[in-house]
């Protein structure tokens, strides 16, 4: 084990200058401790908020630990907020559009002092904030989000930001807004919920739910081009805490013909172990066992389904439960 | 004290080499222990006031100005901090400030106000009036929350539908 942390160790600081996914894994419990003083501190004074929530604090991932998690904690994603932005943003134009963002813009952040809720830009800008007061490099990064209702094919709409933060010299990606929780299926309440999977992500499957418009902040070499992204397999975020890659299909829309073999194949990194993987159709689970073979160190999943009837289906692959990826497929 | 260690005990055998170190140190000393004296023993320079504060004045500075939004209004509730210190203030109703410390030159001011950009300021030397400050608002509100809800035949048909819709 110790070998295996060393020889990590070695590999990652030999890497290139992006930062991949902390993976010595820091004790982030102090930095948590930290976050969990504060509740509802006031916004009105950033750099008092984030002195509190990074002096006790030494290295640079507690300090931004504590800084991103105090967000997750305190901050509510507005839906009427967000609603009114979206259906704004796709009727009016250029010269009306503007005029009416920078009332928006003074509303949000109004809202934000108040009330403590706002939408995935207040999120990016307060960790923003609060980072620069804590002496740490970060920026907000606008882009695509992928999820069930958003950005499936089609040209795509930027609708999403998140931040880039430099820490001991490396970048790396998070997403606050979706860490802090997820809209109910009423798409009326926020449901406050931290997931892990978005502090520090991995870039490679970080990106397959954000598209940077700016190419930089994908902080990897190989650039997947918009394209690509609108039509990959949907993820979710269980890809990011069991760290699996979608490899066959290579696209979310898939067509067959009744009878013919579908085969579903994964990956998997060094994340926690699953016990289960199922492939479910529409909301039925089939019967289809994956297979795992190991190929220098990495694992890679695959399973069969042979479509019988014409029609279209959504496709999942889920793994204790929790869906990772999904597909629609067609069977003529 | 510095005699103490400028010489270097002697040994029997001295090479040129130790003899040129010998002298080097020595003379090292010997200047350090004049700038060490000199600054000691500084004549104050002639000022009418002779109080403590008068001694730093030609060093410090009263750092001043006023604080504008992208309209050119002044801004009121901006927090202006020095960098590392819990050392601050807010500007005025009418966005004018007074730093409550004088200053050095090096020494960092921030300027923060929810909604725009903070800004770092470089207190310099030569700082000639009131400063003029420009807070910007570089924040494209974009909203896409959290949703993990998983992808269903249904929201595929109701994007399809709604995509239609708008070309009637």
């Amino acid at each position: 084990m110790r070998a295996f942390l060393f020889i990590a160790i070695l590999c990652i600081s030999c890497s290139s200058l992006y930062g991949q996914v902390y993976r010595i894994e820091p004790d982030l419990h102090k930095a948590d401790s930290v976050a969990q003083l504060y509740p509802k501190h006031p916004l009105n004074d950033l750099k008092v908020l984030s002195d509190k929530l990074t002096a006790p604090l030494s290295t640079d991932v507690e300090k931004f630990r504590s800084i991103f998690k105090w967000v997750c904690l305190n901050i509510e994603s507005d839906y009427m907020l967000l609603k009114e932005n979206k259906d704004k943003r796709a009727k009016l134009n250029n010269g009306a559009l503007s005029k009416w963002e920078k009332k928006f813009s003074k509303r949000v952040f109004s809202i934000l002092i108040d009330h403590h809720r706002t939408i995935c830009t207040g999120y990016a800008y307060l960790v923003k904030e609060l980072a620069f007061h804590a002496g740490l490099n970060c920026t907000i990064v606008n882009g695509y989000g992928r999820h069930a209702r958003a950005n499936i094919g089609g040209r795509g709409i930027v609708n999403h930001s998140w931040n880039a933060v430099e820490l001991d010299g490396k970048w790396y990606l998070c997403d606050a807004t979706w860490a802090s929780g997820t809209i109910d299926g009423e798409r009326k309440v926020f449901v406050q919920n931290f997931d892990e999977g978005y502090f520090l992500s991995d870039p490679a499957l970080f990106g397959r739910s954000h598209y940077p418009v700016d190419a930089r902040w994908m902080l990897q070499n190989e650039k997947r081009s918009l394209k690509e992204f609108l039509n990959a397999p949907l993820v979710y975020s269980g890809t990011l805490h069991y760290e699996v890659k979608p490899t066959s299909p290579t696209l979310f829309n898939i067509e067959t013909w009744s009878g013919d073999n579908v085969v579903f194949q994964f990956t998997k990194g060094d994340g926690p172990e699953f016990s289960t993987a199922a492939i479910l159709i529409d909301d039925f689970k089939t019967d289809d066992m994956f297979i795992e073979e190991l190929s220098e160190g990495v694992g890679t999943f695959s399973a069969n389904h042979t479509f019988l009837y014409r029609g279209r289906y959504a496709v999942h692959v889920v793994l204790d439960g929790s869906h990772v990826f999904s597909y629609n497929v067609r069977v003529r | 004290m510095f005699y103490g260690i400028c010489f270097v005990p002697a040994s029997k055998e001295k090479t040129n080499f130790m003899k040129h170190l010998n002298l080097s140190l020595g003379v090292a000393c010997m200047l350090l222990l004049l700038i060490t004296k000199s600054s000691f023993s500084q004549t104050e320079p002639s000022h009418p006031d002779n109080s403590p504060e008068s001694k730093l004045a030609t060093y410090s500075l009263i750092v001043k100005g006023i604080i504008k939004d992208e309209n050119g209004t002044g801004m009121p509730g901006v927090n202006i901090y020095l960098k590392g210190t819990t050392v601050g203030t807010v500007s005025n109703d009418d966005g004018t400030f007074e730093f409550p410390r004088k200053l050095e030159p090096g020494d960092r001011l921030t300027f923060s106000y929810i909604g725009y950009e903070s800004q770092e300021y470089l207190v310099q030397g030569n700082l000639d009036g009131d400063l003029s400050i420009l807070m910007n608002v570089d924040v494209e509100i974009i909203g896409e929350a959290g949703d993990n809800e998983v992808y269903s035949k249904e929201s595929g048909f109701r994007r399809l539908w709604s995509s239609m819709k708008k070309h009637f």
